[in-house]
């Protein structure tokens, strides 16, 4: 089991967020934390030899947890407006190949050559060479959904 | 008297619907935005894989006509004539989303230079079955298709310029197989000096390259802009990792950061060549050196191109089109006294590289223009274009 000076440390280390909401992930993140305490630093289990011991721990974490918050919250330490910026994971589709930043990235690896093989890899059909319907495609294909309208099919 | 009222203005209506169907579709072509054509023709037009090298050998006079080059050119005649008309229309919107910073959405540029090596072939054949002149509008069609693609990404003007310099040296070539017309030479030198109203310029893409970097660097979109912009690597896992625990403050002086960065790159843009060279080589690298210790460089170092190609690309093609102007008037003058001009015409253009006038060296059959750019020496005959007389 993790010691209290590991949690504290954990508290500390832990990102700084204001409000309910920070709360919220302020508690999420030690209860993602608190698992792995269980985990000593030999990768071995350990027994919990005093089980009254654990629902301490909690208690100690919690209250902890409660006043950095508040210190920050009350101590202004803070910053104001904070704005977290969301770190989506890289885009894979074909369409975001083709933005600007995506495309200078190409040029930066192969000039303009990769730029046009980048274009080529965002626009290239997954199913291969599109076909261009027949007439009588076209037809069966009205006639269907004329069908499926409930009106006749000729 | 009503429902009669009703019926007579309803068909009234009718009608002034159906006469302004009509006028509208007698002048649906051309239409007044060019991009409409070249979105087109991009949509239409399939390169074949087995005839790309052909077209471009041929382009580059490596091989020489054949029926088979004859039959595609003939087969995609309507894209050909499609694009050629696109480039008469002067106004063009691509219908960009610029409020999108650096994560704008660009049209198909495989598909512009895919055209560009088609209408080429085509010029080629012209200047082969004897029609210089018609070879030549060709070459002044594609310039301009050059300048409506010269959008203010980066990209779209890096695309510009690949098409410009290509086109340069379609022309050398055409100038240089074709017989003496001062008539042809003069429309071409008037349809050249039109173009550089409107000279392809890299100082619109530097102004989008800052305002863009200034959109993206928002809290909602800088994550995304970094993920698809930088390569795996330690600068991009160490920029992810600030812009997670950024506060507003840090996009400011980022913000700040950049836009001083950038106006230092403008400004020596604008210098000349080898100061401008000496100056951006020193800029480029300066946010990566400020990363470690400037958390404000951070956004910058993610954003910045590395601008000294982009300025190199530039000033080449500069000097390139100077060349071919000057060519023009060489050509000129020799139509117009039977022999090439000691020296330069009066009011060429000059090299770009050394501020200098382009070196010019004549021999009985042919003609030397070159210019002086030290970044390009592993190329014998690269930094110069030769002209052939007839006689």
């Amino acid at each position: 089991m993790r010691s209290l000076r590991d949690v504290k440390r954990s508290v500390a280390q832990a990102p700084v967020h204001v409000g309910r909401k920070a709360d919220d992930a302020m508690l999420e993140h030690l209860l993602r934390e608190l698992p792995a305490s269980e985990e000593s630093s030999t990768g071995r289990p350990t027994q919990v030899r005093r089980p009254v011991m654990r629902p301490m721990a909690y208690a100690a974490t919690v209250a902890i947890a409660t006043a950095v918050v508040a210190w920050l919250v009350f101590a202004g330490r803070a910053p104001e407006n904070q704005q977290f910026a969301t770190v989506a994971p890289a885009s894979t589709s074909g369409i975001a190949l083709l933005t600007e930043i995506s495309l200078e990235r190409a040029f930066r690896r192969g000039g303009i050559e990769a730029v046009e093989s980048q274009c080529r890899k965002a626009l290239a059909a997954p199913t291969g060479k599109r076909v261009t319907p027949s007439l009588e495609e076209l037809l069966a294909e009205l006639a269907g959904n004329e069908k499926d309208m409930g009106g006749k099919s000729s | 008297m009503n429902a009669i009222l009703c019926s007579r203005f309803g068909n009234i209506l009718l009608f002034a619907t159906t006469v302004t169907l009509l006028a509208s579709s007698a002048r649906a072509y051309p239409p007044d935005n060019a991009a409409v054509l070249y979105y087109r023709a991009f949509l239409l037009y399939e390169a074949e894989d087995a005839i790309k090298s052909a077209l471009d050998d041929y382009r580059q006079g490596r091989i020489g006509h054949s029926e088979e080059i004859e039959r595609y050119l003939a087969k995609n005649a309507p894209i050909i004539n499609m694009v050629l008309d696109a480039t008469h229309i002067e106004h063009c919107d691509w219908g960009l989303d610029y409020s999108q910073g650096t994560e704008v959405l660009l049209p198909p540029h495989h598909k512009a230079r895919e055209i560009f090596f088609l209408i080429a072939a085509e010029a080629t054949r012209q200047a082969d079955i004897g029609h210089p002149r018609q070879a030549l509008e060709r070459c002044v069609c594609m310039y301009r298709m050059a300048n409506h693609l010269n959008e203010r990404p980066l990209i779209c003007h890096l695309v510009a310029t690949a098409i410009t310099a290509a086109t340069n040296k379609c022309v050398v070539r055409f100038l240089s197989e074709m017989p003496s017309d001062a008539e042809t030479l003069t429309w071409l030198r008037d349809e050249l000096a039109t173009l550089d109203q409107q000279p392809l310029s890299v100082y619109p893409a530097l102004d989008w390259k800052r305002e863009a970097g200034v959109i993206s660097m928002a809290p909602e979109r800088i994550g995304g802009v970094v993920q698809a912009g930088l390569d795996e690597g330690d600068l991009k896992k160490r920029a992810l990792e600030r812009i997670r625990t950024a506060d507003s403050q840090f996009y400011a002086r980022n913000i700040v950061y950049w836009n001083s960065f950038l106006s230092r790159v403008q400004a020596a843009f604008h210098k000349p060549y080898e100061a401008a060279r000496v100056e951006i080589q020193e800029l480029d690298k300066q946010p990566a050196k400020d990363f470690d210790r400037n958390p404000d460089a951070t956004l910058t170092a993610c954003l910045a191109p590395t601008f000294l190609p982009i300025h190199v690309l530039s000033v080449r093609l500069q000097a390139q089109s100077n060349a071919v102007r000057a060519a023009v008037g060489v050509y000129l003058s020799q139509a117009q006294t039977g022999r090439l001009p000691e020296t330069l015409p009066a009011g060429s253009l000059s090299d770009p590289f050394s501020g200098k006038p382009l070196q010019y060296e004549k021999a009985d059959d042919h003609f030397v223009l070159r210019w002086q750019e030290k970044e390009n020496p592993q190329k014998a005959g690269a930094n110069q274009y030769e002209f052939k007389v007839r006689p």
